[in-house]
């Protein structure tokens, strides 16, 4: 597949999602102010790119249960501003301040004295959601939320829709994750909560699909936006850059790589420019950036044969050399990157962390039977024919909820009980969409 | 055996979800935002006490949009709440205030809660812990 046809496979509003981004955060680092002129403009050069397209859910059930569902989120996001308090706090206390003036001169920004605990949260959902601000009002921008809920579930349906699945498994599998309740019922993590892991779930499951059909573009597009979401957006990327250099899926490889880093490069920039004091050195902060472009070329190397010592030799070089830059551990990622490649963790914590991570996979209020059904569907395939070509995606899966348990090993005691207790399942729902698309390829494997 | 355990199991996955819709997606929510709507800003100070609660209505009811406040204590707690509410007012470490009772240029608000004793020594500090808001005088 060619780039022409591959531009296709892009949603639309994906496309004006990472136009949006590219240009604010150009923007926002050259200090010229957002204006209200940034989101028409690139809803209108995406229209270049793809146009928007009517899902096909599968069925009048799944529109039935997806349009209900919906409303209903439509409904909690709109009457109130945030009720939760990270959103309030932080993703929605950032977009209220970027709305002032589209710049990030405000003190609000640029001044530590100043009580704001959004410092060092990425801004994409900020900048959507002051964009939204700007036209629609306070209330009115809200809209986002139940917007990312649709194309969650319709980016799935799409996919789905490309597989040698029939029409009524396709709707189960919408209506599975339709259905996960986290994101549909109030509370945090729900899709109105203003928290940005529905974000991260819609990206996480662009990039999905672009693993699995190794599609360049895609790949480029949506890693460009992880880390751009939520700060281990960059471990998400080089997770499924590392999955599909090991698969030989290089186009998508490469893609994740350019996006990856591009996305990193342009919010570490940022960052820098908020720090007081700036960092000293430009080059060390940057490294993380590149982080991307190793994870793919190690991992086509260790996939090669003949390269694959080599590859071994350069990730443990990399892996102990790079962290001891101080500028590295400059976010918070660099942070629990050094703790774990200097085995710098809470041991003691561990146990604890494990255990709430395998009691999540069956946290049926929040997740419904996800992971359970991921498992099962797992073991019948692969009795019957075999993984094929899932099994990069389900390696995807199982690295990245490891990766949250060591990032939390890597944190202090003190923030350990809040994070397993309100934290944890919400990282692990950022891959429900993921894991009802691995559901459904691997239920095309039986078809 | 297999596939039929696993049936079982996206049934009892859709089941629960279509159960729940409305309950847990409808209702629930109706329920917050009545609550949210009678008790307006407050309501995320519902889980603090009555001195707290009061004081945040308090502050953000007469805090002038061209006036700073100062606060103290952890961020993590209370002020977490108080800060982003007060939006587009702003509160300023008290580290920040000046001899001239200003702070990053602009004046830093000066005014007393009625239920506590008048008082025009010092300048007002918000200090927050995980459970509380606290006014002092500094």
């Amino acid at each position: 597949m060619n780039l022409a046809t591959e531009r296709v496979r892009v949603p639309w509003s994906v496309w004006t999602i990472a136009l949006l981004a590219l240009a604010g955060h150009v923007l926002l680092l050259t200090e010229v102010p957002l204006g209200p002129w940034l989101l028409p403009l690139s809803a209108a050069v995406a229209l270049l790119l793809g146009r928007p397209r009517l899902p096909s859910f599968g069925g009048i059930a799944a529109i039935a249960v997806v349009g209900i569902s919906a409303a209903a989120i439509a409904y909690g996001s709109i009457a109130t501003l945030d009720r939760s308090w990270d959103g309030l706090a932080t993703w929605t206390a950032n977009a209220r301040w970027l709305a002032v003036d589209g710049t990030l001169q405000h003190a609000y920004f640029r001044d530590p004295a100043v009580l704001n605990l959004g410092r060092g949260y990425p801004l994409l959902q900020p900048m959507l959601l002051a964009q939204g601000m700007t036209w629609l009002g306070e209330h009115g921008a809200r809209v986002l939320f139940p917007a990312l809920w649709l194309l969650l579930v319709a980016t799935l349906a799409t996919a789905l829709g490309r597989t040698a699945l029939s029409q009524r498994s396709r709707a189960v599998a919408v209506l599975g994750l339709a259905l996960v309740p986290i994101f549909v019922e109030p509370g945090r993590g729900s899709a109105e909560s203003g928290f940005a892991d529905l974000l991260v779930a819609v990206v996480l499951l662009l990039v999905a699909i672009a693993l699995t059909e190794d599609l360049l573009l895609l790949a480029l597009v949506a890693c460009f936006l992880l880390p751009l979401c939520k700060n281990e957006g960059l471990v998400h990327a080089m997770i499924f850059t590392g999955a599909a250099g090991l698969a030989g899926r290089h186009r998508a490889a490469i893609g994740f790589a350019i996006g990856g880093s591009c996305g990193m490069a342009l919010w570490i920039l940022l960052q820098r420019q908020l720090m007081t004091p700036a960092p000293a050195s430009a080059f060390a902060s940057l490294l993380p950036a590149l982080l991307p472009v190793a994870a793919a070329g190690l991992a086509m190397a260790l996939a090669a044969p003949r390269t694959r010592w080599a590859a071994v030799v350069a990730v443990v070089v990399i892996a102990v050399a790079l962290p001891w830059f101080d500028s590295f551990a400059e976010t918070t990622v660099g942070q629990a990157l050094r703790s774990l490649v200097r085995l710098d963790l809470e041991w003691a914590n561990v146990p604890a962390i494990l255990g709430h991570g395998l009691q999540n996979l069956v946290f049926v209020r929040k997740l419904g039977l996800t992971f359970v059904i991921l498992i099962a569907t797992v073991i019948v395939v692969a009795r019957r024919v075999g993984l094929g070509p899932t099994r990069p995606l389900l390696l995807a899966i199982v690295i990245g909820n490891l990766a949250i348990m060591v990032f939390m090993a890597s944190r202090p005691g003190a923030n350990l009980e809040l994070f397993l207790r309100e934290g944890l399942v919400r990282y692990t729902a950022q891959w429900a969409g993921v894991c009802w698309l691995a559901i459904g390829l691997l239920w095309s494997r039986l078809s | 055996m297999g596939s039929r355990l696993l049936g079982l199991l996206i049934a009892g996955h859709v089941s629960f979800g279509l159960l729940r819709l409305p309950a847990g997606s409808i209702w629930k929510r109706v329920d917050a935002i009545d609550e949210y709507e009678r008790q307006g800003p407050v309501w995320h100070f519902r889980l603090s006490d009555d001195e707290t609660r009061r004081l945040a209505g308090w502050i953000l009811e007469t805090l002038p949009a061209d006036e700073v406040l100062l606060f103290d204590g952890g961020v993590a707690g209370q002020l977490q709440l108080l800060g982003p509410l007060a939006f587009p007012r702003l509160l300023v470490h008290v580290s920040a205030l000046r001899p001239d009772g200003t702070a990053l240029g602009r004046k830093v608000f000066a005014g007393q809660p009625p239920w506590l004793e008048p008082d025009v020594s010092g300048y007002p500090v918000v200090v927050g812990t995980r459970q509380t808001l606290r006014w002092e005088r500094r």
